[in-house]
């Protein structure tokens, strides 16, 4: 008796479940190999199936065995969040990660983001996405149901691999281009002037930004790039200056955007102006003697 | 045989004294049993020596009737000399002396001896109780007899006076000169009184109150109800045709099972009505063929010239004097595809290009998407993430016509076998067409990389041609079309007067981007984004078309009195068929159409509803070619008074710095603030423009990433 009534829990339980789990997100690993050896880098994509909604945020941690695997590189160049709050990045066993996707994305293998990883001894790597949440593309912010599934990889001491499992990417092209943004507001930053920025780079990804601010357009040798991230409060609140911003991506490869100053310099407080008119000056009396010398001989 | 004569002279002397001398004595010490007791005859036999004798003795009975009962028989003997015989007498055995005689020995021995063992039936013996049964039981059959013969009268006589009785009665009633109801007394006063007081009467059960009478109301619901009831009995089921091309034929299939589930005929042969994507009815009054009980089927052939797109077949089948509706919606392929690859013309890693040709074969021409990839088995399709490479496309091909393509992926790292699969579809159609090309890569000369540009303008890159995206649909007329890549600006654009636009973002590198477009109507409402994942090709022009922007929405009064009208309105493509979502308990669908400048208005009746908030959503379609999405939902309330709307724009949600756009900058606000005590300052914007719990975290920016406008 005792056994019937769980297996009548069990189904009515089941059928609370699974119209919930049919209509899940589905947060997944994928890899290209299930063994490597000692020494070996392999590949560990994380994707998203969200077939049936539109989901727009989302966050978590993978869990690995840091004993076994060590994380080399983390990809998001191709990812489909296009705004990273944590952007993914490993601190002991764990990457963490969360951002969105304005607009909200639906479909399947979505990819978030891939980590290199390098086998370091022998065992069996377990990976596991823990304390996930993906929200509904819905103007409130509800939790979509979720489904992970974990992925385990052999490492043995003997080398498995008969190609590269890691893709290299032969990464060329600068960053996309995008528009660097002033902004002020009085709740935030003690209400100071500062600069929005963020941009893809659909090859190896961005590994930094670096900022220079200059009153001057083109004399601005002097001004050094200093690596700074998304929201940068301006050292020049009076807008004056033009900014420049470079996104870097993990190639070398570099994209620079420039904002015209709000406030610019009159033409007489620009130096600039000062040494082209000199140069002028002293160009204009050098073809003039050049002329005079010219006409002795 | 030893007998002493001397001692049997004594027993005959005995014998004779006594038969002379006591005649009654002997009578009286006859045994006496009654009728249907046992009684024991027997005696001590002896020889001439005293000795106890076993030989044979008999025995004879004969009732008062002088019938003999038992003829002689052989009594049974013990060692001890006693021979006795036990008759047990019939329940009516005749009273009077039952003369019975013992004979032992015979005259040729000379030892005969006869002894008389008469005995007497008397009733006088015969217990009360045993009286009292015979009685009884005489008495029962005599009462069931007497019973059964009154029984049978009484019926007859009863059954002939009713007949009599009620072919008579009627006819004495309406005769009678002086009938009348109240000629009764109270009794139909009584009557009435009783069948209205009663509190289980009922007329028909069917959605009655008890207590209630019937109102025509009551009935239609219960004729309603009833119907419908008979109408589910029976279970109609039509064939479910999926797709097909120009030319071939479309097959329907109806089944009529009764509620057995027995295939049973309909009343008549059931109809059918084909209409086309452009709705025109193209079979207007077809008549299906019956293939066996209950089963019928219908052929219609395609012509060459059909339009493609949804289709509807509507068959009408009347079963038991009902009618009852299947529709199949089926989708006819106008312009399917034909896919060659023709050769891989250049193997040498790691850039490998395949000649590919792409046929329409149909009737209408169209935008044919193509997807081609490079993998390692032949089983690995295209898509997955585990493409060695891959890339896709689009490109407008005339009916009947083809296109010759150079497919060139430029990233197959190491030499070997790969497939070179290539598929492709028009845009409007779901079936794709697909081929596939073993090749084994080589090595050979690499080209050199190209060089990084340097900092300080960027840009460049390794590709010669261009790499596009250009994205075209409807908006709504003369309306303000932006164009998202990866969640940013990228580009903006006034659609035409038809509301048609197009759009293009170029120096594009190769890889995945996530497009959105969003329109602004006349009034600067926004629609809600529209997002679609593209794969970028380098170095090619990808097209994407269809786009069917939803419609803006707005309402003439955030709370409508109970009862009076509410104006649901907003814009879209002109002439746009618009249906309108208004949710309760019970959605409830409203359709108009739009204007020539694509304005809609609706008039929702809150009568129809409960008090309370609802939402409001609407979608825009033309003809069958183009379906928008749903617009954002907009609240109204049904209450007791009538407030009129506020501003459009008060402020947007998830706008934290109050500039009408939600982007990045507030996305950075939020940021500053995720899982970090709000400020004074900042609490009441976070109550007004993300969820107002007091914190930011990540269903913050989930909302803001829902009103993203870039």
């Amino acid at each position: 008796m005792k056994h019937f009534l769980t297996k009548i829990l069990l189904v009515l339980l089941l059928g609370l479940i699974l119209p919930q789990l049919v209509f899940a997100a589905d947060l997944f690993f994928e890899a290209k190999t299930s063994g490597v050896g000692v020494g070996e880098q392999f590949e560990v994509k994380l994707l998203i199936n969200t077939p049936e909604e539109s989901v727009n945020a989302l966050e978590g941690k993978i869990i690995f065995p840091s004993n076994l695997v060590g994380v080399k590189e983390i990809r998001d160049g191709n990812s489909l969040i296009n705004f990273w709050i944590d952007r993914p990045k490993a601190q002991n066993d764990t990457v963490t990660f969360s951002g969105i996707t304005p607009g909200g994305f639906q479909g399947n293998n979505g990819l978030l983001f891939s980590a290199v990883l390098e086998a370091k001894s022998e065992g069996i790597a377990h990976f596991e996405v823990s304390d996930a949440k993906v929200l509904r593309n819905d103007g409130m912010g509800s939790s979509a149901a979720l489904t992970t599934a974990p992925l385990e990889i052999t490492i043995s001491l003997e080398a498995l691999a008969v190609t590269p499992i890691v893709t290299k990417v032969k990464d060329t092209e600068s960053p996309e281009s995008f528009m660097p943004e002033i902004a002020k507001d009085e709740s935030t930053f003690g209400g100071k002037w500062f600069v929005v920025f963020a941009t893809q780079d659909k090859g190896s990804g961005i590994d930094h930004y670096e900022i220079r601010e200059s009153r001057q357009k083109f004399f601005d040798i002097f001004q050094r790039w200093s690596q700074k991230e998304s929201p940068y409060i301006l050292q020049d609140q009076e807008l004056r200056s033009y900014i420049f911003v470079k996104a870097v991506d993990k190639a070398g490869n570099t994209r620079v955007e420039q904002i015209s100053p709000r406030n610019p310099l009159r033409w007489y407080e620009n130096y600039e102006n000062w040494l082209i008119i000199i140069l002028g000056f002293a160009i204009t009396y050098a073809i003039k003697i050049l002329w005079r010398k010219y006409l002795k001989m | 045989m030893n007998f002493s004569f001397k001692v049997f002279s004594c027993f005959i002397l005995l014998f004779l004294v006594f038969s002379f001398f006591a005649i009654d004595f002997v009578y009286a010490s006859y045994q006496k049993i009654a009728p249907g007791d046992t009684v024991t005859l027997g005696e001590f036999v002896f020889d001439d020596n005293f000795v106890a004798t076993t030989t044979d003795c008999t025995i004879e009975i004969t009732d008062p009737l002088n019938v003999m009962k038992v003829p002689p028989t052989i009594m049974t003997a013990s060692t001890s000399g006693w021979h006795y015989y036990n008759y047990t007498t019939a329940g009516n055995a005749p009273s009077g002396v039952w003369p019975s005689v013992m004979t032992c020995g015979a005259v040729a021995r000379g030892d005969l001896v006869i002894v008389d063992k008469s005995f007497i039936v008397d009733w006088s013996v015969v217990s009360t109780s045993t009286i009292k049964g015979v009685v009884d039981e005489s008495l029962t059959v005599a009462t069931s007899s007497l019973a059964a013969v009154i029984g049978a009268n009484i019926n007859a006589a009863v059954s002939s006076a009713s007949s009599s009785l009620f072919a008579t009665l009627p006819s004495a009633i309406w005769s009678f000169s002086g009938r009348t109801l109240t000629s009764f007394g109270t009794l139909v006063a009584d009557m009435a009184s009783a069948v209205w007081t009663s509190i289980s009467r009922t007329l028909t059960g069917a959605g009655l109150d008890s207590g209630s009478l019937a109102t025509q109301s009551y009935i239609d619901t219960a004729t309603s109800t009833l119907a419908a009831k008979i109408q589910s009995g029976w279970t109609v089921t039509l064939s479910d045709f999926g797709e097909t091309t120009v030319n071939t034929a479309y097959k329907a299939k109806l089944q009529v099972l009764n509620y057995a589930t027995i295939p049973t005929d309909a009343d008549s042969l059931p109809t059918v009505v084909i209409t086309d994507s452009a709705g025109t009815v193209q079979v207007p009054n077809g008549v299906m063929t019956k293939n066996s009980n209950g089963t019928y089927s219908y052929s219609y052939s395609i012509g060459g010239s059909a339009v493609g797109g949804v289709w509807e077949t509507v068959v009408s089948v009347v079963v038991n004097g009902e009618t009852i509706k299947r529709t199949d919606y089926w989708n006819l392929s106008s312009s399917p595809a034909d896919v060659q690859i023709i050769d891989i013309t250049d193997k040498v890693i790691p850039t490998i290009t395949a000649s590919v040709r792409i046929d329409n074969k149909g009737t209408s021409h169209s935008d044919f998407y193509y997807v081609y990839c490079i993998v390692n088995s032949e089983s690995n399709l295209c898509g997955g993430n585990d493409d060695v490479d891959s890339g896709s496309a689009t490109a407008y091909i005339n009916a009947g016509s083809f296109i010759n393509l150079s497919l060139t992926l430029n990233n197959v790292p190491t030499a070997g076998t790969y497939w070179f699969k290539v598929k492709a579809r028009a845009l409007a159609e779901t079936n794709w067409a697909a081929a596939t090309k073993q090749f084994t890569a080589e090595s050979g000369t690499v080209t050199p990389p190209v060089s990084p540009p340097g900092g300080g303008g960027g840009g460049g890159g390794g590709s010669a041609v261009e790499t596009r995206v250009n994205v075209s649909g409807r908006a709504y007329p003369k309306s303000s079309v932006t164009l998202l890549k990866d969640a940013q600006v990228a580009a903006t654009t006034i659609a035409g007067a038809d509301a048609n636009f197009q759009i293009s973002v170029s120096n594009l590198t190769g890889g995945n981007y996530i497009f959105a477009v969003y329109g602004e109507d006349s009034k600067g409402l926004r629609s809600s984004l529209l997002t679609f994942p593209v794969s970028v090709t380098a170095g090619a022009t990808t097209n994407v078309s269809g786009i069917f922007i939803a419609p803006t929405i707005a309402v003439d009064k955030s709370e409508v009195k109970r009862g009076d009208n509410i104006a649901i309105f907003g814009q879209s493509a002109p002439q746009a068929d618009i249906v309108v979502s208004v949710n309760s308990e019970e959605e409830f669908f409203g359709k108009t159409i739009s204007d020539k400048n694509g304005v809609y208005l609706y008039n929702f009746d809150s009568g129809l509803v409960a008090l309370g908030t609802y939402y409001a959503k609407s979608k825009a379609s033309i003809g069958n070619i183009a379906v928008s999405g749903f617009s954002g939902m907009i609240g109204f309330k049904v209450g007791t008074k009538n407030v009129a709307a506020a501003p459009v724009t008060k402020y947007l949600k998830g706008d934290l710095n109050n500039d009408q756009r939600v982007n990045l900058i507030d996305f950075s606000i939020a940021a500053y603030w995720y899982k970090r005590p709000l400020s004074a300052t900042f609490k009441p914007i976070e109550i007004e423009r993300l969820n107002g719990d007091g914190k930011v975290d990540l269903v913050d920016f989930s909302i803001m990433a829902f009103y993203w406008t870039g």
